[in-house]
Parts: structure tokens; sequence; C-alpha cells
């Protein structure tokens, strides 16, 4: 079925047209909210919400841009609402966690998994590195890295699902990068 | 080219974006310092290691998506429960209230003597404190289970949703 074949499919409520849709374009959707979310059940879930949300939203996508920016759009801002909830939501847990456990410290649990081998540690935190800079930066340069660089997307495509332009793109890109790097060095340094 | 310089030009330079004259300098800058050395090809693996990540095609994704959109469509009992809570309970606390006093001052003003009255204002003081408490912890409470109920269905449909990934 051709991309325009199964919008007009899903507007006419054909199932068919929307288990297309999601077919399709399920990896694609579950990867990029990875990238930003950095777990694979958040992702999941998320990607749901993302499909449901396209198919509520099919008429008000009018076929200029194609059916990937779309959806990249969509999953770029049902990540970015997740993980702003889930912020909100871990003040409320921390909190019960205080205030129900006053004798038990939270970090101790975390220490005692020695058990992981070093090697897969090793690469954790390697990857807790960049994930860690990239969460710090503005959120701006934050999409536009992670989908030019993570995503692999040229930035006309970024541009698009941003939607601003190619130039200014280039911008947040370099300034993502520089931001990065000093941070990432810092934190290795600390170490 | 300082340290300082090298390090925001790490990943420029290994991408090869960098304008000629620097790429040679940061070549020769971490030719020669071991510190900027050993950052560049950390900073390099978990650069690749980010990238490479990737989640694979899920065979029963489309039903689960499904799945959700059946449960978001019959939301219809949560949200008279919803309501009960908020609106009708507190509007309750205040007609039982209400209630309590005129009956008080009805009856006050049959018996007219003074120790049932004190009695009885002692009665609406309590009824009023009461009423007053049930009604704030109402609210908290409210807010208090939504948090838990909200907590509750994700991690129950996550637990779902792993079960059926080892399924797979
Ligand atoms: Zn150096």
């Amino acid at each position: 079925m051709r991309d325009e074949q199964i919008i007009q499919g899903i507007r006419n409520g054909e199932e068919a047209a929307f288990k297309e849709l999601v077919d399709k374009y399920q990896e694609l959707v579950i990867n990029v909210c990875n990238r930003f979310l950095h777990n694979k059940d958040d992702a999941l879930d998320v990607s749901q919400d993302v499909f449901i949300k396209a198919y509520h939203s099919i008429d008000r996508f009018r076929g200029q841009s194609r059916i990937s920016t779309w959806l990249y759009r969509i999953a770029v801002n049902e990540s970015l609402n997740y993980l702003r909830d889930r912020k909100r939501k871990n003040i409320f847990s921390s909190l019960d966690v205080l205030f129900s456990n006053p004798g038990s410290d939270p970090l101790e649990k975390v220490e005692d998994n020695d058990d992981i081998a070093p090697a897969k540690m090793e690469r954790q935190e390697q990857k807790d590195l960049l994930y860690r800079a990239i969460e710090s930066l503005p959120k701006k340069q934050r999409v536009a890295l992670t989908l030019n660089k993570l995503e692999e997307l040229p930035y006309k495509e970024v541009a698009e699902i941003m939607d601003i332009t190619v130039s200014e793109t280039g911008v947040l890109i370099n300034r993502a990068k520089k931001a990065l790097q000093k941070k990432m060095v810092a934190e290795l340094k600390k170490n | 080219m300082k340290c300082k310089k090298v390090h925001t030009r790490l990943l420029s330079f290994y991408e090869g974006t960098l304008p000629q004259g620097e790429m040679e300098q940061v070549k020769r800058h971490l030719d020669q310092c071991e510190t900027c050395r050993q950052l560049y090809h950390q900073i390099l693996a978990s650069w690749k290691m980010a990238g490479e990540e990737r989640i694979p095609y899920q065979p029963f994704f489309y039903t689960r998506v499904r799945q959700r959109m059946a449960n978001q469509s019959r939301p219809a009992g949560s949200r008279v429960r919803h309501l009960a809570r908020t609106a009708i309970q507190p509007a309750l606390f205040f007609v039982v209230l209400g209630l309590g006093i005129t009956i008080g001052i009805q009856l006050g003003k049959g018996i007219g003597s003074q120790q049932t009255a004190q009695v009885e204002n002692q009665q609406n003081e309590y009824l009023e404190a009461y009423a007053e408490n049930q009604f704030w912890n109402g609210f908290q409470l409210e807010s208090l289970e939504q948090e838990l109920f909200f907590a509750d269905t994700t991690s129950l449909t996550r637990s779902l949703n792993k079960q059926e990934d080892s399924h797979e």
C-alpha cells in the first residue's frame, strides 16, 4: 500500500490501512522514542500513544510532508511530554520514599548490584555518559542533535520535523555538539 | 592548539567535518597529548554505542495499540466516579452540615434549656470540625488516590507488556 492510500484508507475508517501504517512505521517510531527515553518499555509505551494520536489526528495531516516526518514530529513531542511528566512524578515518588521509609536510604539498594559483569557496567556507563550529556542540553538542541546524529536524518528533514529553517537546524546542531563535548569532557575528568 | 579547544572539536574531527587546517592541528595534538587522546576514545566509544542501539520489529505491537485504543474509548465509568469524588462528595458534606445546624437550631428552640443548648452547640462544633476535616481530606485523598491509581495502571500495563515480550 502506498502512503497516500494508507492515509486515505484510515480516513475511510479501514482497519487494514491503520494496521499497515503501524506495521510499516513502528520501528521508526519506537526507535526515535527510545532515543529520547533510553528505555525499551517506555519507548513501546509511548509509541502506542504516538499511533493513537496519529489515528485521531489523521484529518490534520495535509500530505505536504511525508508520513515519516509527521510521525517523527508526534513521536518527539510525545517523548518529551512523557519525560516532563515522569520528572513530575519522580518528585512525588521520591517524597513518598522519604516519608514512608524514614529509616532506609534509597541509595543503598542501588549499590549492592555488584554481580553485573564489569565489562557490561562499563558499556552502560559509557552510554549513560552520553545520555546524561544529551539530557542536559536545551530542548531544541537536544531534539536537533538526536535526530541528526543518532537517527541520522539530514538537516532538511530535521528542519521539517522541528518546523524551523535548515540554517537554524545547523546552528542548533553545532551548538549542541560543542556543549555536549564540553559536558562529557568535564564528566570524564571528574572520574 | 590548546587542550580546551581540542575538546570542543573531537566529534567534528571524528566526522572529518573540520576545516582542513583544524583537522591537522587536532590530529597533531592528539598524537602528542595522552589525556586528550584518551578523552577522544572515550567520547567516541559512547557516541558510537548510542547510535548502534536499535529496537527490532515488535510482532504484537499493533495488537497492543488496538487494545489501548479500546481501553481509552470507554473511560465513562471512571469519569463518573471522578465527578462523584470531586463535586458530589463535598457538596454532600455541606448539605449534611446545613441539615445538622438547622436541626440543631430547631431542637434548641423547641427545648429551650440552657444545658441542652450547650450540648447542642458542642455537637455543632464537632459536626463542623468533622465536616471540614472530611471535606479537606476528601480533596487530599482524591489527588493521592489518583497518583496511586495512575502509577498502578502504568506499572500494570508495563508488566503486561513485559510478559508479552517474554512470550515473543
Ligand atoms: Zn590535550
